[in-house]
């Protein structure tokens, strides 16, 4: 046997190591949460611990918040309507996704579309409507028997309003994996109807039940649209928040109360965490899809509940809507486009309108782009195991802070004498980096997924063919994720649309939002343009959304040929 | 031929592959000759798997260094190494034809070259017609092909195989292995393959590398690890083996339960040592014994099960009370010899199918 003699001449494009690519995308990942996410909250953290003039005082704030009553008063009540609202919106969450997954219920489609509207309106809209419904001078005031809608009643209408297309996506994924053989084995050893439901249906369901418990708590408690609008007298601790910051400049209060805020908030977190890692196994490869039967009781009486609540949904929205076009409720009801002239109110006009498009469309850009290419590189690249694993726990983080946390940690971050960051306080970029890294969670898990389900080899094939792995990502992993990419964008901009939560602290005059624009407006007593404008981000929102249906539909439809025979 | 190192195309020496605690390969050295074709054959988590990747800069080494054709590749990125590789999952870019996906190495030439060696390519593999067609659109087997393909267009010195059979349905898997081998064989592309199925190892390899725990078991020809397995592993992973614990009662000879049993030539064992005894059931004789001949033992049919082209029989021996014998009769054999449960004949055990270890 001879050495080896020469191969035949052979194409070799230019070989470079492509792998400080990787590192500098997952470092600049890493910086990016480290300075818009880590470092303001630990600046939120030592607010908390510090006197006016900054010296550090320990626990002194928190003695004095736990030792007045009407700060006090405020965790009780958070918790008290947070926890109301989840009984009721899981209870009638849950029957509306069994009715959708369960039965042979007609319209259900129709009915699915209803549930999905809160998604489109800032929480601010709920509590407008309700103002409207069942206000002073509501037009089904006689319905409440005398009890005012402005506080504990109204909170709990509006946030289940608010968090009912949340808990319905958990409970409606969660009844559809299911495994159609346990019915038929519990119907063969001839167990009745309803211990069938709590034998299999409930336990199948229960690791869902018990997410959808804990995000609905979470979004009520951080939830501060619809306690500012509603709440009237009754202070809970996202509006204290707001009134120690905003109305009586006191950040050292205000930082405490965010950090109490936080503790719900991180407790939720970690549960749904827990019981999402439980999930996975649940359903084998094996397992039979469950076809619903007939059952004509069954299905009109489940089609008469879900009529009732898309009603209920239809009308708060339908509510907003129509009192948008009225000139003067309830005493001049003709209609008009009046509050729908901006210019002429405070809270900063149609140019807040336009200034919201811009942050969505920002945020939907560079946000898209930025968390997907994070999620590449921590799903696809091989070593790097540590870098890799800080950006992943980074990346979940932001889901457990409320909005108002954070903006308020922005504050004190950004706003700190002498940070070279400081330039951007006030500006456009703030309100941008600040809502990526607030929404940064779920679309960072929707790109992990997509990316999960692609070959993990693509990356070992192209660097045996001697092709740079960015090219496979623009050539490969882009195109197959599109459906992905097209679900983060449309998040982060209805996301960035409707937020009112932790821009509030970081607008400036001439960066003003829709949705703060609302949330002013209605401060200032001017409800209907504050209606008129909360519509303003639905119709927006809605639109957007037919649109990425319609997109949706045309990519998937030129991906037939690649994604079935 | 030399002897001389400069001789093999790839050499791998000393190599280990820690992942923390755990030691993933060890003390592993071999060398492959040009156009050879090799088979790192092993059960899951043996580690075959760690060290093709390792070849292959994937997964780098801990220690040890790699040559391939004469230039030490140990820390080079795949990339700059020379291989093409196929997976067990064939990793066929979904939305790109077959054509893009078998050009998709070919970058550095213009595009009437590659347009020609594609088409070279999928003549090769059989599928001429099947260029525009995507992945999806494929069969299982014709997939394969494809990846195959992709993976040998840039012409690669060394052609790694992961699996590459396994998802597949057995009557494909049978022809694959036959096509694949010819294929080898044409372009004479040094080739590895890691499988862990001895049948696909016996009839595809020019040599196997049995692997487990992380270390090389034995190398050898598919006849040698058959006939000769170096190890009670060995000898128990590939084919059916029967063991039976005894002594040793001299050079050539040892001893089981009552028996004594002689080997054909010196096992290596001192005197009195415990050691085990192994031959394959197939090598169990019945018939034409010679008279009076060395290792004929009595024994008695306890069960006999029919496999189509033979029989199994479970045979009790004076070996040693729970040693239970496997034998393998033809179908003929047993015919003519009306075998049945119950019934008691002398088989033999010829002396050059005996392999002894030590005992386990």
């Amino acid at each position: 046997m001879t050495a080896v003699t020469d191969d035949p001449a052979r194409p070799q494009a230019k070989v470079r190591d492509d792998r400080w690519i990787a590192i500098l995308v997952l470092l600049a990942i890493a910086v990016f949460l480290a300075l818009f996410f880590v470092v303001p909250l630990a600046a939120l953290l030592m607010k908390s611990f510090a006197d006016r003039s900054g010296e550090f005082v320990g626990l002194k704030n928190f003695i004095t918040y736990f030792s007045t009553p009407s700060l006090f008063q405020s965790l009780w009540n958070s918790v008290f309507v947070s926890a109301i609202t989840t009984v009721i919106c899981v209870t009638l969450a849950f029957l509306f996704a069994y009715a959708l997954t369960r039965t042979c219920m007609k319209l259900a489609r129709i009915f699915r579309a209803a549930a999905q509207i809160p998604i489109l309106a800032p929480s601010l809209l709920p509590g407008i409507s309700l103002v409207y419904l069942f206000g002073n001078q509501g037009m089904l005031k006689e319905w409440l028997f005398g009890a005012s809608i402005y506080g504990p009643i109204g909170i709990v209408i509006g946030e289940v309003f608010y968090t009912f297309p949340h808990a319905l996506m958990i409970l409606i994924t969660a009844l559809s994996l299911t495994d159609a053989r346990l019915y038929e084995a519990a119907e063969s050893l001839g167990a009745s109807r309803v211990r069938t439901f709590f034998t299999v249906t409930l336990p199948g369901a229960k690791y869902g039940l018990i997410s959808a418990i804990f995000v609905v708590f979470t979004l009520t408690i951080t939830d501060f649209g619809v306690p500012k609008v509603i709440g009237g007298k009754f202070n809970v601790l996202a509006t204290d928040i707001y009134k120690q910051v905003i109305g009586q400049q006191n950040f050292e209060m205000g930082a405490v109360v965010a950090i109490v805020l936080l503790a719900p908030a991180v407790l939720a977190f970690v549960v749904d965490r827990l019981v999402a890692r439980k999930q996975i196994a649940l359903l084998s490869a094996r397992a039979v899809p469950y076809a619903p039967k007939k059952n004509p009781v069954k299905d009109w009486s489940f089609l008469l509940y879900c009529l009732v609540v898309s009603t209920a949904i239809v009308g708060i929205i339908a509510m907003a809507a129509a009192a948008s076009f009225i000139k003067l409720w309830p005493y001049n009801l003709t209609l008009s486009f009046d509050n729908y002239r901006f210019d002429l109110m405070d809270g900063g006009g149609w140019a807040a309108y336009y200034n919201s498009i811009e942050l969505g469309l920002w945020v939907a850009l560079v946000g898209t782009l930025f968390i997907f290419a994070g999620a590449y590189m921590v799903e696809k690249m091989r070593g790097l195991y540590a870098l890799r694993g800080v950006v992943q726990f980074a990346a979940v983080l932001p889901m457990a802070v409320p909005g108002l946390a954070l903006g308020l940690g922005y504050i004190f971050f950004f706003n700190y004498p002498g940070n070279p960051l400081g330039f951007i306080y006030g500006t456009m970029a703030i309100l941008v980096v600040n809502t990526v890294a607030h929404f940064y969670t779920v679309p960072h898990l929707t790109a992990a997924t997509a990316l999960k389900q692609l070959d993990h080899e693509f990356e070992s094939v192209s660097q045996s063919l001697k092709v740079p792995f960015y090219i496979t990502f623009v050539r490969v992993t882009l195109p197959v994720c599109s459906p992905a990419l097209l679900d983060i964008s449309i998040y982060l901009f209805l996301n960035a649309m409707t937020t009112a939560s932790s821009v509030v602290f970081l607008y400036a005059p001439d960066t003003a939002l829709a949705s703060i624009a609302v949330l002013n407006m209605d401060d200032a007593g001017d409800i209907a343009p504050a209606a008129a404008m909360a519509m303003m981000i639905v119709y927006t929102s809605a639109g957007l959304r037919l649109l990425h249906e319609g997109v949706s539909f045309l990519i998937l439809r030129k991906a037939q040929a690649w994604r079935k025979r | 031929m030399t002897s001389d190192n400069s001789a093999s195309y790839l050499q791998v020496r000393d190599l280990e592959k820690r992942f923390g605690e755990f030691t993933a390969l060890r003390d592993i050295s071999l060398s492959i000759d040009k156009g050879e074709f090799v088979v790192f054959l092993g059960p899951s988590g043996c580690g075959k798997t760690t060290l093709l990747r390792a070849i292959a800069g994937l997964d780098r080494q801990s220690k040890g260094s790699i040559v391939q054709a004469g230039r030490e590749i140990s820390n080079l990125p795949p990339a700059q190494r020379d291989f093409g590789i196929v997976f067990q999952s064939y990793a066929l870019f979904p939305n790109l034809t077959v054509d893009s996906n078998v050009a998709y190495g070919l970058r550095g030439l213009d595009r009437a070259s590659r347009k020609k060696r594609v088409g070279e390519l999928l003549h090769l593999i059989g599928l001429p017609d099947s260029g525009a067609k995507f992945p999806a659109q494929l069969s299982g087997g014709q997939q394969q092909r494809i990846a195959l393909a992709r993976a040998l267009a840039p012409s690669p010195g060394l052609l790694l195989l992961d699996e590459p059979l396994s998802a597949l349905d057995a009557r494909v898997r049978i022809h694959l292995r036959r096509e694949i081998r010819e294929l080898q064989r044409r372009l004479n592309v040094t080739t590895i393959m890691v499988t862990h199925d001895q049948e696909e190892a016996l009839t595809m390899a020019d040599r196997i590398v049995v692997m487990n725990h992380g270390v090389i078991e034995q190398i050898g020809t598919p006849e040698e690890i058959y006939r000769r397995p170096a190890s009670v592993f060995v000898a128990n992973f590939v084919g059916a083996m029967n063991f039976v614990g005894g002594k040793s009662s001299g050079a050539e000879l040892v001893r089981c339960g009552s028996v004594d049993l002689a080997s054909n030539e010196p096992h290596g064992f001192r005197q009195g040592a415990d050691i085990t005894v192994a031959i394959r059931p197939e090598d169990i004789a019945v018939r034409n014994l010679p008279p009076g001949g060395s290792n004929i033992v009595e024994a008695r049919i306890v069960d006999l099960e029919f496999l189509g082209a033979f029989c199994r029989a479970t045979l009790a021996t004076g070996l040693g009370e729970t040693a239970e014998l496997k034998a393998d009769f033809s179908i003929n054999a047993v015919r003519d010899l009306n075998l049945q449960p119950g019934h008691s004949l002398p088989v033999r055990l010829p002396p050059d199918r005996l392999v002894v270890y030590p005992a386990a």
